[in-house]
């Protein structure tokens, strides 16, 4: 490349595209960082949501279940099959979303072994006018098959809640490494702009300043001592024409001098 | 002394390496864009401009000569820069690399030595992997040497790059101009590593092992794409093809490319092969016998298999592994230890003594020796029927001398951070010879991951030093040879 001017160009060009880049990257990176953020904590409060979604199908459920078996309250059939259908729901959801699914096999067990419980359950004909035995049956049924489903399907539901808590911490390892990257790409980039900004001062100062100063003490010189006009060093591009142009005006001078 | 000629070449260097990197990027993004895409990318383009922005002011002279010091300063800080411009893809990529890591592989992998601090290699993505290999592959043959070929206008200033480059015994040996040597060298150099990895293959590795492993044969270097390095594949005859080329690649350059060109001057007339190729075989019988009497294999033909393995790995200052050495007798590990200071040939891509400088030294002992015999007599020292300088015969002492000192001074730093002897002394050795593995807490199976930042810094000076055959890093350190 020839001329001072394109060269300061392109070396200021080449520091410009450096801190470009590295703003570039570092709101590429922190995009990036922000994004895998939200997802994290979207995912946590997904998934209490969906907990939740589930422990209140649960217990709505429950709570029908309660109104059939112990008060024989029939009315409460449709509020129950809809309890168990959300729940089912939720559950199917909450497999399609998750980030492991495998953590959700054993609250599809309890599930399901809830499911099948109350199916049997409603299955039996209750009559209209119960009779005293009738509401014992009902009564233990509740307490020793009911109610033990009902707390295996609730400790899942806990153990889910736990254990997407705990798939989280790796991700938010995951997390500050991405930071780590983030801010990595950045440094380097500065570092190596700090190089090239080093370099540039250098070879403004070898290229433009050192040959001017010498250039103007040798004239200065040539002009006051009328010592001869020898300008030392390294003269390129537009200022190795000037010294020429410089010593082509002396030798005129001289010439005419003589003349 | 010209800082912009000096920053020029550097720049050429660096847009040489810049190019390394967009291959590895390359790999990467056939790779299906795997996570070393973009640290590849983004290393590349900081290289480029690094590289790039030298050019922009300081044109070509191709009649200003270079000065001696002016090119042991663009070597030096060429190799310095690149091992520095080679930690960016491993630094922002992250993982187990952190700075003084990320370092550590740089220096290992521009140095040849091959040494790790990585746990578990296998998880690098493959743009990475490969860009480990390349680094070993440049550092072989040495970053200079390959960036003055993309140089065709350097003109008369090859010889000064040269002469600091290889030692100075090396381009005795070679006989030829600075720009016939260096089409002798990369000629050769690529020819082996394509042939290796074609080779390797057919004895069925994978395109891309066959490739990373081939650069870092032909390099002698050491890197491999799985953690239990070549033992991984359980193959004789990837072995045996890995043998072979750590061999070649242990002559001396010029010496195999004459005998492959069917001149005189070839590795069968050559002491100093002769003798390596007997030390070779005699460490890996002895090693195979003692392996068997110690029933470390069940065969002689299995301790054979590894001996001779092991043997080449570790003299050819590869360190490619296929067993626990820290489990062998204390007389393979001895011989080891030995076959590591020692190396293999001078104007090969091998780090350590040298055989030529230990045949050198030997003779000069006996000439001493003949000499106090007889006081009149002049005893002349021949290496292949060459008489040889006596300032060769100083130099090659004052090397031994310093080569020593720094061993135990790396010795010494290590135990200063509390490793044990073996580890501390054989890591030294290791590093010093740009080997590798050694023995301890950094045996063949193990890495460099457990050392303390200290020690790992210290390593990769040694590294360095031995790279530059001690006197080339030396004289930066010198205040009054800058003036």
């Amino acid at each position: 490349m020839k001329g001072l001017r394109k060269k300061t160009v392109a070396g200021f060009g080449c520091i410009v595209v450096l801190l470009a880049f590295s703003g570039v990257v570092s709101m590429l990176e922190l995009g990036r960082l922000s994004r895998d953020a939200e997802e994290i904590f979207g995912a946590s409060k997904r998934n209490v949501e969906l907990a939740q979604d589930m422990l209140d199908a649960a217990q709505s459920q429950h709570t029908a279940l309660m109104h059939i078996a112990i008060f024989g309250q029939y009315e409460f059939a449709d509020s129950c099959r809809h309890s168990s259908e959300r729940l089912a729901a939720t559950l199917e959801l909450a497999r399609e979303e998750i980030y492991d699914a495998t953590s959700l096999d054993s609250l599809s067990m309890a599930t399901a072994r809830l499911a099948t419980t109350v199916d049997d359950f409603m299955a039996i004909e209750q009559p209209f006018d119960r009779t005293d035995s009738m509401v014992r049956a009902n009564a233990m049924w509740y307490t020793r098959q009911y109610e033990s489903d009902y707390m295996e399907l609730h400790n899942a539901v806990k153990n889910y809640i736990t254990s997407m808590q705990g798939t989280l911490a790796p991700r938010t390892e995951l997390l500050k490494k991405n930071a780590y990257r983030a801010v990595m790409p950045v440094l380097i980039t500065l570092i190596v702009t700090i190089l090239i900004v080093l370099m540039l001062l250098y070879f403004v100062h070898c290229y433009g300043v050192k040959p001017i100063a010498e250039l103007n003490k040798r004239l200065d010189d040539y002009l006051r001592y009328k010592l001869p006009f020898t300008a030392k060093g390294e003269f390129v591009d537009e200022l190795a024409s000037i010294k020429e142009q410089i010593e082509v005006l002396i030798t005129r001078n001289k010439r005419r001098l003589d003349e | 002394m010209r800082l912009s000629v000096i920053f020029r070449y550097i720049g050429i260097v660096m847009l040489f390496l810049a190019l390394f990197m967009l291959a590895s990027a390359g790999v990467s993004y056939i790779n299906h864009v795997d996570t070393a895409f973009y640290p590849l990318l983004i290393s590349f383009m900081l290289t480029l401009v690094l590289g790039v922005f030298p050019l922009i002011f300081v044109t070509k002279d191709p009649n200003a000569t270079m000065t001696n010091k002016e090119s042991y300063c663009i070597v030096v800080g060429a190799w310095l820069l690149s091992c520095v411009v080679g930690m960016f893809p491993y630094l922002i990529w992250g993982g187990e690399f952190s700075l003084i890591n990320a370092w550590f592989e740089s220096v290992s992998g521009f140095t040849a030595t091959g040494a790790s601090i990585l746990n578990d290699i296998e998880a690098l993505p493959r743009g990475l992997l490969y860009w480990r290999s390349a680094t070993n592959w440049v550092g072989g043959i040495g970053v200079v040497i390959f960036a003055m070929m993309i140089l065709p206008t350097l003109g008369r200033n090859k010889a000064s790059l040269t002469n600091v480059e290889m030692s100075a015994m090396a381009k005795d040996n070679y006989h030829y101009r600075s720009q016939q040597l260096i089409r002798i060298l990369l000629t050769t150099y690529i020819s082996v590593t394509l042939l290796c990895m074609f080779a390797l293959k057919l004895a069925g590795m994978t395109w891309f092992d066959a490739c990373t492993h081939a650069m870092s044969a032909a390099s002698t270097a050491g890197f491999s794409t799985k953690n239990a390095s070549i033992g991984y594949f359980n193959s004789p005859a990837i072995e045996l093809i890995l043998i072979i080329t750590m061999f070649i690649s242990a002559i001396h350059y010029g010496l195999v490319f004459s005998t492959l060109t069917g001149k005189r001057n070839n590795i069968f007339r050559s002491e100093v092969v002769r003798t390596y190729f007997v030390a070779l075989m005699a460490s890996s019988v002895l090693i195979a016998v003692s392996l068997r009497l110690a029933d470390v294999y069940p065969t002689l033909i299995s301790s054979f298999r590894h001996s001779l393995f092991q043997v080449v790995s570790i003299s050819t200052t590869a360190g490619f592994a296929t067993a626990d050495t820290n489990t062998w007798t204390p007389l393979a590990v001895m011989l080891l230890v030995f076959l590591s200071l020692v190396g293999a040939c001078a104007g090969s891509t091998t780090g350590g003594l040298k055989f030529d400088r230990l045949i050198l030294a030997a003779k000069s002992v006996k000439a001493r020796i003949v000499q106090q015999q007889h006081p009149n007599a002049i005893v002349r020292i021949k290496i292949d029927g060459v008489i040889q300088r006596t300032d060769t015969v100083g130099m090659v002492m004052t090397f031994i001398v310093f080569y020593i000192l720094l061993i135990l001074l790396g010795v010494f730093v290590n135990s200063l951070f509390g490793l044990d002897l073996t580890t501390g002394f054989t890591s030294a050795v290791a590093c010093v010879s740009n080997v590798g593995p050694a023995f301890g807490e950094v045996g063949s199976v193990l890495n460099y991951s457990t050392l303390p930042t200290m020690v790992k810094f210290t390593d990769t000076l040694l590294m360095l030093f031995g790279r530059l055959e001690i006197f080339g890093l030396i004289q930066i350190f010198l205040i009054k040879w800058w003036v």
